[in-house]
């Protein structure tokens, strides 16, 4: 059973189906305010993927990072696919070179770490009060939507990257393997074993309030 | 295997239904068969329970700064963008002049070699075809219209011409080397020695000679005079000095055909036929008459003859007899005594031809004065059979009196064999 390829049909114009390709196309022919437009329509976009994909505390720096390369590529830009997907193939590379650095960082870290037990990971406080060992008030104020972005972070990069913008940004498969350079299909495997992952890590919290091992133990691999 | 077991949807087909990215009759499948098992249903719904609770993932939007500072970036990166091409621009403007000014001073290099390379030419080669028949042109005084009364006189004629001829006026720079690089060296050096001499003429006289050489070339017939000139040219340097004073002297073309024709025919006498003693006999007599007479012959001579020609011609006491004897009446300073005494020491017939008529015995003289002078190669070659002492005493003479001298030697010690007729 295939997915849907729609790689076989004919190269649609994008210019005549997607405002925001035309939109950077005045870019490309020096509007400032079309740019302007651009940034301001996908700010909190790109901005939401790279939290996931990376960290809050740099997702700006990075999302401006993603906005000026828009910026410096605007003269050798063509339509070959929605902008979205464009833009995303930028911010998908961003964030996957701010990851590697920030593991090479996290290895130096690791091998300067002294083993001191000062301050708790969140996941493990997280699993104690899942467990029971928590008073009950200290477990309400956890939210799930912590619970949720924990269970994103543990999923690896590629398959994080396939959740976020099939869940969020709503790209079929096709645009998804566009914008990470696999096929459609290998996107469907990617997908659904990152479904079965999330199933696995959330399941035992939404059944009985109790944190899946695997959920805490993947959060040192962040 | 159970049927039933084979068609549960795997999870990936059940994403992929999920995602609605399964064409149509892929999804109607799934959905038939999720209508027969539960427990595939379940597991689509845990699916869809866990993909709806990433709704609630805490997604914080921009700052409020963050569109007014990514201008202000894209505003930064463009002045650098500006500034980068201003200097990009210069760089390549740079590297402009210097690959232009590589490629002036290659020029420029090429330029100097060559002239460098081309400097011996470059004297010379200007003038090539003037210095290459200055001897010529100089003979002929550059007097083109006597050039053409010598060729309508059929005096001189030449089927062979070897003088460097060419019907281009001013060949280039580039025809004259090649010319120049296929001589000799020691017509090289001849030519070097030309262009000395003319160097020495000035401004008007070069350009004398330069009109000549071109309307020379523009006659119809310029080959044939061509031929001409350096027939006469041939002739005229083996004259003796006298003769060439006295041809120099005549004013016009006419004057001077006359006296060549005059000339030739006495060359061409019959004293030619003589035995080679009276040759002998008659340079004695001649010796004897310079002893006895030269002072008072170069005192007369001195008030007739021009002032450049004065020192050739006075600085030796048989070359003026000779002129005297030549060109004057005789018979003022040489009295017929000395005829007489001439003609005791002659063959018989060397006396025939002098009792022949009136004035034969001058005729005669002038007869043997005029026989074709021995050339000056002969006369090297003789010179060279000397000894070194004579040698020695005959080095420090000039030119002329250099000649006469060997030449005197030459008639007494060889026997010369009369010379046939031009």
């Amino acid at each position: 059973m295939s997915v849907t390829d729609s790689s076989t049909s004919n190269t649609p114009n994008y210019e005549l189906i997607d405002p925001d390709v035309r939109l950077m196309l005045e870019v490309r022919n020096g509007s400032a305010t079309a740019y302007e437009k651009l940034v301001k329509k996908y700010e909190g976009r790109v901005i939401g993927f790279l939290q996931h994909m990376v960290s809050r505390e740099i997702a700006e720096d990075l999302a401006q990072e993603v906005f000026m390369r828009v910026f410096r590529a605007r003269e050798n830009y063509t339509a070959g696919a929605r902008f979205s997907t464009w833009l995303f193939t930028i911010t998908h590379n961003v964030a996957s070179n701010a990851i590697r650095k920030r593991s090479k960082n996290v290895e130096i870290n690791l091998n300067e770490d002294d083993g001191s037990t000062d301050s708790p990971r969140p996941m493990e406080r997280l699993a104690v009060a899942a467990s029971g060992q928590m008073p009950t008030r200290q477990l309400d104020k956890l939210e799930s939507a912590e619970i949720v972005r924990f269970a994103i972070q543990a999923l690896n990069e590629r398959q994080r990257t396939a959740v976020l913008l099939s869940k969020f940004e709503g790209m079929s498969y096709q645009d998804i393997a566009e914008t990470m350079q696999l096929t459609p299909q290998a996107v469907k495997s990617l997908l659904s074993r990152a479904r079965a992952s999330l199933k696995e890590l959330l399941e035992p919290y939404f059944d009985s309030g109790v944190l899946s091992k695997s959920l805490y133990q993947n959060e040192s691999l962040e | 295997m159970d049927e039933s077991k084979s068609q549960t949807p795997n999870d990936d087909e059940l994403v992929a239904y999920l995602d609605g990215e399964l064409p149509s009759e892929y999804a109607d499948k799934v959905e038939r068969r999720l209508a027969q098992d539960p427990e595939a249903r379940v597991r689509l719904q845990h699916l869809e329970r866990t993909w709806d609770a990433l709704d609630i993932l805490p997604i914080s939007g921009p700052t409020n700064s963050f569109t007014k500072s990514t201008m202000e970036l894209v505003v930064s990166s463009i002045k650098h963008e500006q500034t980068n091409r201003k200097r990009s621009r210069n760089r390549i403007v740079l590297a402009a002049l210097w690959c232009l000014l590589a490629v002036v001073s290659m020029i420029a290099s090429y330029v100097l070699t060559t002239f460098w390379r081309d400097r011996e030419y470059r004297a010379i080669v200007t003038d090539l075809p003037v210095l290459q028949n200055f001897v010529i042109y100089r003979t002929l005084q550059n007097n083109l219209d006597y050039l053409e009364k010598l060729n309508e006189a059929e005096i001189f004629v030449n089927d062979n011409l070897t003088s460097p001829y060419t019907t281009t006026p001013k060949p280039t720079f580039e025809e004259n080397k090649t010319l120049m690089e296929a001589m000799s060296p020691e017509q090289l050096k001849t030519l070097e020695h030309r262009k000395l001499q003319f160097d020495l003429l000035n401004t008007q006289e070069k350009e004398s000679y330069r009109t000549f050489h071109t309307m020379l070339l523009q006659q119809p017939d310029s080959r044939q005079l061509m031929a001409v000139g350096e027939s006469y040219y041939s002739w005229q340097s083996e004259l003796d000095i006298g003769e060439k004073i006295e041809l120099q002297n005549l004013a016009t073309p006419q004057e001077k055909i006359l006296f060549i024709t005059k000339l030739r025919e006495l060359q061409s006498s019959e004293v030619d036929r003589l035995p080679k003693s009276d040759f002998i006999s008659f340079d004695r007599w001649l010796k004897a008459l310079a002893e006895k007479y030269g002072e008072e012959v170069k005192s007369q001579l001195a008030g007739r003859i021009r002032q450049s020609s004065k020192e050739a011609v006075l600085a030796n006491n048989e070359t003026a007899v000779r002129i005297y004897l030549r060109f004057s009446n005789s018979r003022e300073l040489v009295p017929s005594a000395e005829y007489q005494l001439l003609k005791t020491t002659l063959s018989t017939a060397a006396k025939r031809i002098m009792e022949s008529g009136n004035d034969s015995e001058l005729n005669f003289v002038r007869q043997m004065l005029a026989r074709p002078q021995i050339t000056d190669a002969e006369l090297q070659s003789f010179f060279f059979t000397l000894p070194s002492e004579e040698r020695n005493k005959l080095d420090g003479l000039s030119p002329e009196l250099f000649k006469d001298e060997v030449r005197a030697l030459y008639l007494s010690r060889k026997l010369l064999l009369p010379r046939q007729s031009r």
